[in-house]
């Protein structure tokens, strides 16, 4: 091992590309073996939201991969909504709800969103929401897609509605980047808690009513986080946001006009839990 | 060089302690530290890395040219950062969730390059093992006492279940807001610094 040897260039080249391919190979062999779980844990993570939001997860207990799936197939309904028209949709060209990815399509067109408090930048033509649905696929609840600029960055999440389209039945927030005990409360199921029971709108009126403030009072007021006064306005600019004239508004005055809705495009090809007839 | 196995184990549980005696790798301690499980399975990562670092780095030490050692140094704990990243993502999605960049930010680590450069490019593969394992165990000592203060006084919770009931929820406990913010960690650090040096006033700089 004569030092000479070690500091020649030729040695240093090729001791260097051995430690990267060796490293290389390490790093994209865990990668490609572990892609499958990690997708599996993103998507399960998400349903899991939407199944509390929907309040069918009982607080405190963890249910595994494979339960969180089929409670998820078995109740919840995807849907899609144009948003301009409030008309709920079949499929958008040829797509279906379950594959639809609102917010690809949004960004890939390059669809902005008007000037808003709620700072959301890219405003799909038609979104996609759920249906908490029963035994006899009956709309039970309308779980509905949030997002918003909170204090350090987006809060993603969902409102979920009754069926009237104006009773708040839970929230809940599946990423965000809130400072953790003040805006990060936002998760606190106790806050949570407090948005059942609320009208999102005033009787006979399509202005959103609902709004996170100090003291809060009456049906339409949400009381604010301590000591996380911006968070809390960027809950209310994104309940004003989503649940106005740009957002679910003329869907929801639907509902409100119609009565509860029924499940759209309900065939054994959209409910992998049902066994396909005569196929 | 001749240290014993067992002191270079337990040498930086306290004497030595990577945190409150080196002061290294704070960055971390303050960010992941507001609830118990973050700080310890940030623990267990770093303790994992520093150990395979300073293992394969000291298994290849006599052949990594002196002019790129830093470099290569680096290459080994950046990969074996990511792949114990993607691990937790596939197994504690939750919790990786929770410490977001922090795992990927082992990289920059003082502890983690300090331990290749001053102990695993001298000495053989096995101590320079026990040694990361010592370090990392130093350094979860402390992370995990700042995470279980934080977390109980700052939540009333001790790995997310209610010790003390908080008043919001009917309980009796009003929380101390300042134990979740990062600042907490620093006053509790400088705690943990102050009893080690009274119980040891050999760590105490001559004036």
């Amino acid at each position: 091992m004569a030092s000479s040897k070690k500091d020649s260039p030729g040695y240093i080249a090729a001791f260097a590309l051995g430690v990267c391919l060796v490293c290389s190979l390490g790093v994209s062999s865990t990668a490609i073996f572990l892609a499958d779980r990690q997708d599996e844990n993103a998507t399960v993570d998400r349903q899991k939201k939407v199944l509390a939001v929907a309040g069918l997860l009982k607080p405190g207990k963890e249910p595994g991969n494979a339960e969180v799936q089929s409670l998820f197939e078995e109740r919840l309904v995807p849907q899609l909504v144009n948003l301009k028209t409030g008309e709920v949709i079949a499929d958008v060209e040829g797509i279906g709800p379950a594959e639809y990815e609102p917010m690809k399509a949004a960004k890939a067109a390059k669809l902005t969103a008007p000037a808003n408090e709620a700072k959301v930048r890219f405003l799909p033509e038609v979104s996609k929401i759920y249906y908490l649905v029963d035994d006899k696929r009956q709309v039970k609840k309308i779980i509905l897609p949030i997002e918003g600029y909170g204090l350090w960055g987006f809060l993603y999440g969902y409102l979920a509605l009754e069926s009237d389209g104006v009773t708040i039945s839970g929230i809940t927030y599946y990423k965000h980047a809130e400072t953790p005990g003040l805006g990060g409360e936002v998760d606190n199921p106790t806050w949570k808690g407090s948005w059942k029971g609320k009208k999102a709108f005033d009787e006979g009126s399509n202005e959103v009513a609902i709004a996170v403030v100090k003291n809060a009072q009456g049906e339409h007021q949400v009381d604010a986080l301590s000591g996380a006064t911006i968070t809390s306005r960027g809950v209310t600019n994104m309940m004003n946001f989503w649940l106005g004239e740009h957002g679910f508004g003329p869907y929801l005055a639907k509902v409100r006009d119609q009565g509860p809705p029924t499940v759209v495009g309900d065939a054994a090809s959209n409910n992998p839990s049902k066994p396909a007839e005569g196929a | 060089m001749a240290k014993k196995a067992k002191e270079v184990l337990f040498d930086p549980l306290l004497n030595t302690n990577p945190i409150a005696v080196q002061v290294l790798g704070i960055c971390s301690a303050l960010a992941v530290t507001s609830k118990l499980e973050t700080a310890i399975v940030m623990s267990i990562a770093l303790t994992v890395v520093v150990a395979l670092s300073n293992l394969s780095i000291s298994i290849i030490r006599e052949h990594i040219p002196s002019s790129i050692r830093i470099i290569v140094q680096l290459t080994i704990i950046a990969s074996l950062v990511i792949v114990t990243d993607q691990i937790l993502k596939a197994f504690v999605y939750d919790v990786a969730m929770q410490l977001s960049v922090f795992v990927g930010l082992i990289i920059t680590n003082c502890i983690v390059m300090g331990r290749a450069e001053a102990f695993a490019m001298q000495n053989e593969p096995w101590p320079s093992f026990v040694d990361g394992v010592g370090n990392g165990l130093g350094y979860s000592l402390i992370l995990i006492s700042v995470g279980l203060v934080r977390e109980l006084l700052g939540s009333g919770q001790i790995l997310g279940v209610s010790v003390m009931p908080l008043v919001t929820e009917g309980g009796w406990y009003t929380p101390n807001g300042l134990m979740v913010l990062s600042p907490a960690a620093f006053f509790l650090i400088g705690v943990a610094i102050w009893i080690m040096r009274t119980i040891n006033p050999d760590l105490i700089e001559e004036e």
